[in-house]
């Protein structure tokens, strides 16, 4: 243990790779794109991977120096640098998911690239990245564009230890995530007892479903909301825990305000168009409450009772992992967690770290 | 428990339903297929008048397999709907199909000498 008396898990960092640092694990011919090689084929990353506009550090407002400098030592964002990455968040494990993956779901056409991109992705982490003795883990983004594929890489990698998850992007996806198409994902997420991590995204000012934001604050706010919002409605509504009773599901980076704020609408709902959603065996909210949810970007009200309400009706600490999203800049540190002091010791260390136990087994 | 006469069964044939006021409270009275029902007429949401609302069979839906549309069907249930919000209550026993806190108040109806009675 580092900086604070209770063990840490990170249940969402973000690996940073460059593509150059997945090249080997293409296939051809993407990996003679990737490099430039002889001939004509040669791909850029714009041409891979659509890219989110907004300016995150607010025009240079938001510094990170030390990760200026742990990349200087390191020589870029290296596998080497994840140790100074946990000792300056004093963290004890932690879950790295790849930054480049985050715009996943508007993956649209040409929907190989999701497929090539998560296989390369996950087999370089494998390769080069993971090393669960030093605490160091990543989840397998699911190519859930294409199902079948989805399932193969599934059934090929989460046997492996340094795999804790299969991580889908909210932002986007088309149909979404409760759709029938996605139910052969599941079943083999749940037979191989690999957690599904819905992460959002979708905070670009240009990407954002609905045009004419002018400030990326703007967009942020609602996309990250508005993607989770939209994939946990699909899930429950379309019976996904009914489906598969024993896949564990979790929900990332919107806070937690907005789930009381889902339950409650979507009970109200429930309650006049029960018919609609024919597979429920009891309300929406029963079926969240049983969900976990990383907790960053944590809100802090001035009045802190409301978090602890907020907390209470969602089912209490045992829903919540504690999520750095370092470094990304609106990171939380573990002091969002340790600092407040509506929560008890034991729910501090089951948000700390004993719900990723209990979820990823780390 | 009182037993109120409500009317003569030949004043509610199959498929009729009364709304009759009693002890000031309106009760529906049903003869769907021969069986006889009856239930508050104040819904437990917002008041609305319940036993108005449509009887129907409840939509219930099977996983039938990986990757197929959920198959939806009606079951043998009988359910009245509101028709205010459609909130929607067993006939049998008032229980709301969406939350089996909820229930709306229903009530055993006899039949003595061709005579329907409810029980309040
Ligand atoms: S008053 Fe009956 S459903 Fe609203």
């Amino acid at each position: 243990m580092g900086k604070y008396k209770y063990r840490v898990v990170d249940s969402d960092a973000h690996y940073m790779e460059g593509l150059d640092q997945l090249v080997d694990y293409f296939p051809e011919p993407w990996k003679t794109r990737m490099i430039g090689g002889s001939g004509k084929d040669k791909a850029s990353i714009a041409g891979i991977y659509p890219i989110s506009t907004g300016d995150r550090s607010i025009f240079g407002r938001i510094q990170r120096d030390e990760f200026t400098e742990m990349q200087r030592n390191a020589g870029g964002f290296v596998p080497e640098i994840i140790p100074d990455v946990m000792e300056f968040l004093g963290v004890d494990a932690i879950n790295m998911l790849s930054q480049k993956m985050l715009t996943f779901s508007r993956i649209k056409g040409d929907d190989e690239r999701a497929t090539l991109l998560a296989n390369a992705y996950t087999d370089y982490m494998l390769d080069k990245v993971v090393d669960p003795s030093e605490g160091i883990y990543t989840m397998m983004p699911i190519p859930f564009q294409e199902p079948k594929e989805a399932v193969e890489l599934i059934d090929r990698v989460s046997h492996e230890k340094g795999i804790i998850g299969g991580c889908f992007v909210t932002a986007g996806p088309e149909p979404p995530f409760g759709n029938r198409k996605y139910d052969p994902i599941y079943e083999a997420a749940e037979a191989n007892n690999l957690p599904v991590v819905f992460h959002a995204g979708g905070g670009g000012i240009d990407e954002f479903v609905s045009a004419g934001y002018e400030k990326f604050i703007e967009t942020h706010v609602l996309g990250f909301l508005m993607a989770n919002q939209s994939q946990i409605t699909s899930l429950v509504v379309q019976g996904i825990p009914e489906k598969f009773p024993n896949l564990k599901i979790v929900f990332q980076e919107s806070g937690v305000f907005w789930i009381p704020l889902m339950m409650h609408r979507l009970d109200t709902e429930y309650l006049k168009r029960q018919s609609e959603a024919p597979l429920l065996t009891k309300k929406p909210s029963e079926y969240i409450k049983e969900m976990y949810f990383g907790v960053q970007p944590l809100e802090i009200p001035d009045e802190l009772s409301y978090l602890r309400q907020v907390i209470d009706m969602i089912g209490g600490a045992d829903r919540l992992l504690y999520a750095s999203d370092y470094p990304h800049w609106d990171y939380d540190p573990p002091s969002a967690i340790t600092d407040l002091s509506i929560l008890s010791e034991d729910e501090k260390k089951r948000i700390l770290s004993g719900t990723a136990n209990e979820v990823f087994g780390i | 428990m009182t037993q109120v006469l409500i009317c003569h069964v030949d004043e509610l044939p199959v498929g009729e339903r009364k709304i009759v006021e009693l002890e000031g409270k309106s009760i529906g009275v049903f003869n769907i297929e021969g069986k006889y029902y009856a239930a508050s007429n104040t819904c437990p949401h917002r008041g609305g008048p319940v036993c108005t609302g449509r009887v129907g069979n409840e939509l219930l839906a099977d996983f039938v397999g990986v990757g197929l549309r959920v198959k939806e069907h009606f079951g043998p249930n009988l359910v009245l709907a509101c028709p205010w919000h459609g909130w929607e209550f067993n006939m049998e026993t008032g229980v709301h199909l969406g939350d089996p806190q909820i229930s709306l108040p229903v009530y055993t109806v006899t039949v003595q000498d061709k005579e329907l009675f409810i029980e309040i």
